[in-house]
């Protein structure tokens, strides 16, 4: 029943002392041959960072699971199924997230579960706590009464306002103190750590620094994207994101001028920024192109299929109506059931795959969330519909996104001169 | 590690079943129950690769499986010690098994343990379907966690590593047995044996092989076979210029042929030892078997476990060895279970261990011969019925239908008949008795209580009374629905099993009372007195009661009568008919106030 905690700004190594702890651990309690490091995060790209790191831990030598918390809960809830119903609980359908992770914790409350989990995995790790729900707080919490938990956290990162405050904190400390971190390390531009703290601690930006800078770019989008396109051609080196908090409007006229043509006196660019689509864009995307009928024959639903089959996860699910005519004769099927094969393709292709690294690429601040870049450019439209806090965090995730340089394209003055820009003080 | 429970699902001629195992159980039941499917079954399940056979549409209950169809077998493993399940990562953890609680009282696992008595399980389950396309048919071996899903259509299954498969320690000797094959390094077990009792003898091979490398005397250099070889030699380097020498060797000339080449010999008195194959199998089975027990004691030894299933042990083996071989093999196995169709092996056993296995369209039950041991309070018939007399309550319960009769001189009167009947060679008409119908040594006349024992094992359980006042009085106890028997059968009014015997007698009276009144004293020629003294015990007047010299001279006497024995095997196979239920003359459904009763019409 041991928990160690790391919190910590962006950028003050969390996850690193979170590896140095583990580290530290194994070589301590040396693993025995079934044993293995549980890694679980909430999102698949922070997944793939920790899968990333903890190959490099010598003393782990690769024995660990990287997993996201939802896939964890999943397979719980399929291998418990049996004491689950012995306790009366229903098993949640496939897809529903919050309700298996919700069960997941139920079974983890359980002595003989939590010890089952820690026989495999003596170590759970945690990364990104803060942006763990209820009912995954819960799992973590329950996992920790047998296993060793070590888990990093800083509430300022937490995006999702229903999830404030953040439910790790409400059981935390009758576990552990955390272990404050405050050394920057992602960065050591002094301007740019200096822009990141005065966010997070509701203060004025310093606006026209060398490596931080505030732009004001109202009217036309052209006057923003001449702006981007030079502050790209000059940037001497290292990868671009466009982040914003809201991709419609501006943000996306902006990108377009700049992917179309050269811009500006100095004609720089055309660059050819590529947004990053998020999972759930991705996925009714793919479902909207293939027009699948509610209910279809074995025959009708490869047709619909076959013109997509160069992506994985069509295939995949080709794969298995196939197997499922051959195992079980099933000769009919509803849209849904084809809809769960594709969504577990993509899920599939998630979890092993990594996006290509691209020069230039084009986001959301959720998509960014615990990603770094070189070089940052937050466009900042009229339409960010939150209060003042929430802008804070997500303007402070935005730039803290940066190793290099960050600039700010702000649609309006009066913008520039309200929060997150403005520290609160000010403003009253 | 034991096996508990076994569950059996679309396989052969079981559609569904489950058999709950002791320590050592003795299957019986009649043929074709499924008693051979049973342990096929847990070869499949917890046999080593080479132990499963290759699965057809047969192996399937019906014999046409369709896609959905599978065949479903699952073993609840059982005696992990200590019970602490974290004491055991190889079997319970993510990546292995989930483990369950199995209660012995109620044969029933559970998710959570929820009292001492129940037993950490490990549930290991197999499957199989038939594929249309490749018609063949797909298997999976894999750790079971809740029912409802199917291994073939969803992903995340864990499959049983082999090592947990090696641990179980799980060996069958089927009945369809080889034995000269085991003896050999061919066969499996005996490098196994061979393995765990020390090592390969490697340096004995290796030398063997040296030897046949390079004989002394080479065939090659035979004086008839040299010029021949010289020829071909002489052929070789003439049409590829190379100097390539035939030589004729013995074996493949490495180890392994060596070890295979092994055949083993007997050496019984004689100057040259005899192979095996030449030698009875009755040797050679005792051999391996004491081979799989010195294997088994090792296995013990070293703290593992050795499951062991024999079918029919009564094949090959000597009756006096057969006690002591199953003594030997119960003492040095965690778990044994063999199948038999012999009472004298069944009767070995405690009957608590017999399970009695019945199939009945599929569905299959395995129901101890006693549930529990006999408690202080059981009455001295019951004791006896499965004590003394285990031996021929067992072989009734191998039968379909039993039949109870009042007492223990109506059991002894029939199987006289029986015997009598089955002695007759040339007969070419059928009697069912004794086949598919099994007759009970009822004690004290406790018909009833006997009926009421048997039927918690035995669903088709006839009882037989006389046409006394007395026998009426059962019938109607016997009518009881707590009594658990089917059918009632009724000698007719007043009559008694010796009133049987006078109507057998009555085929061909003349002769069968002369020959009597010669062989017995006191028998006059008159066959109505004979009846009255077998009825009596009064041995001053010639009552024959109970004088099994006197039965077996009066059945002899049957037996070597044409007529009479017609009208025993008539007799025999029409009460075989009517437990069966099927239609026959020879008996009349009677309703007397509430009773109804079968009533015997000679």
């Amino acid at each position: 029943m041991t928990v160690t905690a790391f919190e910590g700004p962006a950028g003050t190594g969390k996850t690193h002392s979170l590896m140095e702890q583990l580290a530290g651990a194994v070589e301590r309690n040396a693993l025995a041959s079934h044993e293995r490091v549980l890694a679980l995060t909430f999102m698949h790209g922070s997944r793939r960072r920790l899968d990333s790191r903890l190959r490099e831990i010598e003393a782990l030598s690769r024995r660990f699971q990287a997993s996201t918390l939802d896939s964890f809960a999943w397979r719980l809830c399929q291998r418990w199924r049996s004491l689950a119903r012995s306790l009366g609980h229903a098993i949640p359908s496939e897809g529903n997230f919050d309700l298996t992770c919700s069960l997941a914790a139920a079974l983890l409350a359980r002595p003989a579960v939590s010890a089952w989990v820690c026989a495999s995995y003596p170590f759970i790790v945690v990364d990104e706590a803060q942006d763990l729900s209820t009912e995954r707080s819960m799992m973590i919490q329950e996992a920790a009464v047998a296993c060793h938990v070590l888990l990093a956290f800083d509430e300022f990162q937490c995006l999702n306002p229903t999830l404030r405050p953040i439910p790790i904190q409400t059981w935390l400390p009758e576990f552990c103190e955390p272990v404050k971190l405050d050394t920057c390390r992602r960065t050591e531009d002094a301007e740019l750590l200096e822009a990141a703290r005065a966010v997070r601690d509701g203060r004025s930006v310093d606006r026209d620094g060398r490596s931080f800078k505030l732009a004001v770019t109202p009217g036309r989008p052209q006057f923003a994207a001449t702006y981007l396109a030079n502050f790209i051609a000059w940037r001497r080196g290292g990868n671009v994101a466009v982040l914003t908090p809201a991709r419609r409007g501006f943000a996306t006229n902006i990108v377009d001028l700049v992917r179309a043509r050269p811009l500006g006196k100095s004609r720089n660019g055309p660059f050819p920024i590529e947004w990053e689509n998020s999972d759930a864009a991705e996925r009714d995307a793919l479902w909207e192109g293939l027009a699948m009928p509610a209910n279809c024959n074995v025959s009708d639903a490869l047709a619909h299929l076959e013109p997509h089959s160069h992506l994985p996860a069509v295939k995949s699910s080709m794969e298995w109506i196939g197997r499922q005519r051959r195992v079980l004769g099933t000769d009919e099927f509803t849209a849904n059931e084809i809809q769960r094969q594709i969504d577990r393709g993509l899920a599939a292709r998630r979890h092993y795959g990594s996006r290509a690294r691209t020069e230039y690429s084009a986001m959301t601040i959720h998509q960014a969330k615990n990603r770094e870049f070189d070089h940052v450019v937050i466009i900042w439209p009229y339409t960010v519909p939150s209060d003042d806090e929430q802008k804070r965090r997500l303007l402070y995730n935005a730039l803290t996104r940066a190793r290099r340089s960050c600039l700010v394209l702000v649609q309006a003055q009066k913008l520039a001169d309200a929060p997150p820009f403005v520290g609160e003080a000010v403003v009253a | 590690m034991q096996v508990a429970l076994l569950k059996i699902e679309n396989f052969r001629g079981i559609r569904s079943g489950t058999i709950q195992f002791h320590n050592h159980t003795v299957l019986i039941g009649p043929n074709n129950s499924g008693k051979t499917t049973i342990i096929e079954a847990l070869a499949l399940v917890l046999g080593r690769e080479r132990l499963v056979r290759t699965l057809t549409e047969h192996d399937f209950f019906g014999s046409n499986p369709q896609p959905a169809d599978r065949i479903s077998i699952l073993a609840t493993i059982t005696g992990f010690e200590p019970e602490d399940f974290t004491a055991h990562p190889d079997w319970f953890r993510d990546g292995r098994g989930v483990p369950k609680w199995f209660d012995p009282q109620t044969g029933e696992v559970v998710a959570e343990q929820t009292h001492k008595n129940q037993s950490l399980a490990c549930q290991i389950a197999f499957a199989a379907r038939f594929d249309h396309e490749s018609i063949e048919v797909e298997t999976a071996r894999y750790f079971h966690d809740d029912s409802g899903i199917d291994v073939f259509a969803e992903e995340g299954f864990v499959t049983v590593p082999p090592k947990l498969i090696r641990d179980v320690g799980f060996f069958l000797i089927p009945a369809s047995r080889s034995w000269d094959r085991m003896l050999s390094f061919g066969s499996e077990l005996f490098r196994r044996v061979i393995r765990t009792a020390g090592g390969l003898p490697a340096e004995t091979v290796l030398a063997e092989r040296d030897r046949l490398r390079s004989p002394q005397q080479r065939l090659e250099d035979d004086e008839r076979i040299q010029p021949i070889v010289d020829e071909v030699n002489a052929e070789i380097t003439n049409l590829l210029g190379l100097d390539i020498n035939l030589q004729l060797r013995l074996t493949a000339t490495d180890s392994n042929s060596v070890l295979e080449s092994i055949v083993p010999h007997f050496l019984t008195g004689g100057e040259h030892a005899v192979p095996s194959k030449r030698e009875g199998s009755g040797l050679i089975s005792l051999q391996v078997l004491f081979l799989l027990l010195h294997f088994g004691q090792k296995r013990l030894e070293n703290g593992e476990s050795f499951c062991m299933a024999l079918e029919e042990p009564e094949l090959h083996l000597p009756p006096a060895a057969q006690r002591r071989v199953l003594s030997r093999l119960q003492s040095l196995s965690t778990q044994t279970i063999v199948s038999t169709h012999s009472p004298l092996v069944a009767g070995y056993c405690d009957a608590t261990d017999l399970l009695v296995i019945r199939n009945d369209s599929g569905m299959l039950s395995a129901v101890p011969m006693l549930e529990r041991p006999l408690g202080q309070d059981a009455i001295n018939a019951i004791r006896k019925l499965f004590q003394i007399n285990r031996v021929e309550t067992a072989a009734a319960m191998m039968c379909e239908y039993i039949i109870v009769p009042e007492g223990k001189l109506d059991f002894d009167w029939l199987s006289l008949l029986m015997r009598a009947v089955e002695l007759e060679k040339d007969s070419e008409e059928l009697c069912m008795f004794g086949v598919r119908v099994g007759l009970v040594p009822t004690g004290d006349a406790k018909i009833k209580e006997t009926c009421e024992m048997l039927s918690n094992a035995h669903p088709k359980v006839c009882a037989l009374v006389d046409g006394d006042t007395e026998g009426k009085r059962y019938a109607r106890e016997l009518a009881e629905p707590t009594a658990g028997v089917g059918k009632v059968l009724c000698w007719p009014d007043e009559w008694m099993i010796e009133d049987v015997v006078g109507w057998i007698i009555e085929a061909d009276e003349a002769e069968v009372m002369e020959g009597l009144s010669r062989e017995l004293d006191g028998v006059t020629g008159d066959r109505a007195e004979l009846v009255a003294q077998l009825k009596s015990y009064e041995r001053t007047r010639y009552g024959m009661k109970g004088d099994l010299i006197a039965y077996e001279v009066i059945a002899n006497a049957l037996a070597d009568n044409p007529s009479c024995l017609q009208r025993a095997r008539t007799m025999l196979h029409a009460l075989a008919q009517v437990c069966a239920g099927e239609t026959t003359p020879y008996f009349e459904q009677v309703r007397d106030d509430t009773v109804s009763s079968l009533v015997f019409r000679p």
